[in-house]
């Protein structure tokens, strides 16, 4: 009985290692080939390189197109969390009272919820020609979008979450004669750290890692490009050259892999609860 | 006394209602603009020739729609998706079965595996696209001389029977992690005594799965099953990073068949009467992820 059950553990364990090997295998090659030079790279592809070799970085990091990038996502990523983060609280709490007695209110929750249902894909063609009309092809435009599609699931997250919370607080606090502007920002929004956390995670790794959506506003010019972007153009550009391509694919994994080793629990739960009522 | 009170709760109320508005004006003005603005136009242009560019263009009725259903190319590019989806779901269920029972039930460096079967979730497609598509353009073809198999020798991508596989690897590569961690947790809502009594009464791990896990984890298997499903129909990003569509319009996805009507080949609005096609079939899957995630609700 004893050594059967040792033998399920050994199984097990091989299993999840060789699983941790496909995950890291890609990776590792990623690091690795950064490091090679592109005669290195044809004669031993699996490898170690001989030795670190940081010109493919250096050639990277001394033209300004990586950092302008990086830059633009985090503009980008950064001012359209911000954001949701002020805008999607606000209309959430207000539909959630409201919902229950206006008639306008409840039509505008089912309204903005029924956004969810949309695929990107049947907005996107005049969604472009919209904004080129509006000429707001740029990081401007592309914050505009992201707020915009953001708001139907903010809303349904937020608005199931406050629902949960009694009103009592809120109608003491009326008594005391708070305004409803201080009441929100002194109790409720406080309470609802949780699941503004849920949303902000996953919108900021969609924000970020997006590629479809800026490849449709921001492909005008180099200067408003993203870090998605940044790569694709580079790999056009530089498709001999693969040893940089690696290094630039680094350079764009480096940023979320520092926030997955310091907000991996957070991430993770954020992820899960946006997947499942998403 | 009283009256005072009236036009004080009215003022409040007042306030209230002036506040809650101003609350709700930015998103629903950016939801209209950006969202509704768009799709009531788009379906606008689905019923006109305008081919995006163009100063005239003139109402031509449902024949957008009727060229649909006898365009090769849609078809084409749609049974691209189904089949796509079908393996997608299948390949990312049986693993992340696998995987969520083995970790569920490991007792050794359990933060570390979970932590980095979990990180790919967190990569973007395009980035991951651009990694395989190096691995099979040298590692691949590295391996397949190695091992002295033929048909790893050339570049898969450029198969066209293959190439979908390849796409499909890189998928499932990111896709695999979320489903897992639901299952994990859908996993440890079993209780301890059923799964014990189970084994007194000398069930075998086949016969544990079938009777009791998979029944506690179906309510989960089904919205993965769902989720799988949407992004099936909707993969576009490890396309472009892959195969751009290729080799000869093989790994076409409907998503990419669009854009490139759309913005390429001058059929603006008839690409805008595929997409709203296409919105139906996803909006209907939606529906149905939002009724069974509210259904799981019961279940916890």
């Amino acid at each position: 009985m004893r050594s059967k059950l040792k033998l399920s553990e050994v199984i097990r364990y091989t299993l999840l290692v060789l699983g941790t090997v496909t995950v890291f295998f890609p990776l590792y090659l990623t690091v690795a080939s950064s490091f090679k030079t592109s005669s290195e790279m044809f004669s031993d592809f699996f490898g170690l390189p001989v030795a670190l070799n940081w010109s493919n970085y250096s050639s990277v990091l001394q033209a300004p197109d990586y950092l302008m990038a990086f830059s633009n996502s985090v503009i980008i990523t950064g001012v359209s969390i911000g954001f949701m983060m002020l805008l999607l609280p606000m209309s959430s709490y207000a539909i959630a009272r409201r919902m229950k007695h206006s008639k306008i209110y409840n039509i505008l929750y089912f309204f903005i919820v029924a956004g969810i249902f949309v695929p990107f894909q049947v907005k996107m063609l005049p969604m472009v020609k919209l904004m080129s009309a509006m000429g707001i092809m740029n990081q401007f435009g592309a914050i505009l979008i992201y707020l915009a599609t953001s708001t139907c699931e903010g809303v349904f997250l937020m608005v199931g979450y406050l629902q949960a919370i009694p009103t009592d607080l809120e109608e003491a606090a009326y008594i005391d004669g708070a305004s409803t502007n201080k009441m929100f920002y002194q109790i409720i929004r406080p309470m609802m750290a949780p699941i503004i956390s849920t949303v902000v995670i996953k919108n900021s790794l969609w924000v970020w890692n997006d590629y479809f959506m800026p490849s449709l506003v921001l492909n005008q010019s180099k200067a408003v490009q993203t870090l998605t972007l940044y790569q694709y153009s580079f790999k056009l550009e530089n498709s001999t050259n693969y040893t940089i391509i690696f290094a630039v694919v680094a350079l764009s994994i480096l940023p979320i892999t520092i926030s997955y080793l310091i907000f991996q629990k957070k991430i993770v739960s954020g992820l899960m609860d946006g997947a499942i009522k998403g | 006394m009283e009256s005072h009170q009236i036009v004080k709760s009215r003022n409040y109320d007042k306030e209230r209602r002036l506040t809650h508005f101003l609350y709700v004006l930015p998103s629903t003005l950016l939801y209209t603009v950006f969202t509704i603005v768009p799709i009531v136009s788009g379906l606008y242009y689905s019923f006109t020739n305008w081919n995006g560019i163009s100063r005239v263009y003139k109402y031509i009725g449902v024949q957008n729609y009727l060229k649909i259903f006898s365009d090769r190319r849609f078809i084409k590019a749609i049974s691209f998706n189904i089949t796509y989806a079908a393996m997608l779901i299948l390949c990312v269920l049986i693993l992340a079965v696998i995987l969520a029972l083995a970790l569920n039930a490991n007792r050794f460096h359990r933060t570390f595996f979970q932590m980095t079967y979990f990180f790919p979730a967190c990569i973007s497609m395009l980035t991951i696209g651009l990694v395989f598509n190096y691995i099979y353009f040298q590692g691949v073809p590295a391996l397949g001389y190695a091992l002295n198999i033929p048909w790893l020798q050339k570049n898969i991508l450029s198969s066209k029977q293959l190439a979908v596989y390849g796409i499909l690897i890189a998928n499932i590569w990111k896709s695999v992690a979320i489903p897992t961690v639901l299952i994990i947790s859908a996993l440890q809502t079993i209780p301890n005594e059923i799964i014990e009594s189970s084994k007194i009464d000398g069930a075998n791990a086949f016969q544990r799965f079938r009777h009791i896990i998979f029944r506690f984890i179906l309510p989960t298997l089904s919205i993965i099953f769902v989720l799988l499903l949407k992004e099936g129909l909707m993969i576009y990003d490890y396309i472009v990073a892959l195969t751009g569509g290729g080799p000869a319009g093989a790994t076409e996805s409907i998503t990419m068949s669009i854009y490139r009507q759309g913005f390429e080949d001058m059929k603006f609005s008839y690409a805008i009467s595929q997409a709203m096609i296409v919105a139906v079939i996803i909006s209907t899957v939606s529906i149905f992820q939002i009724k069974m995630s509210s259904k799981k609700k019961i279940y916890d």
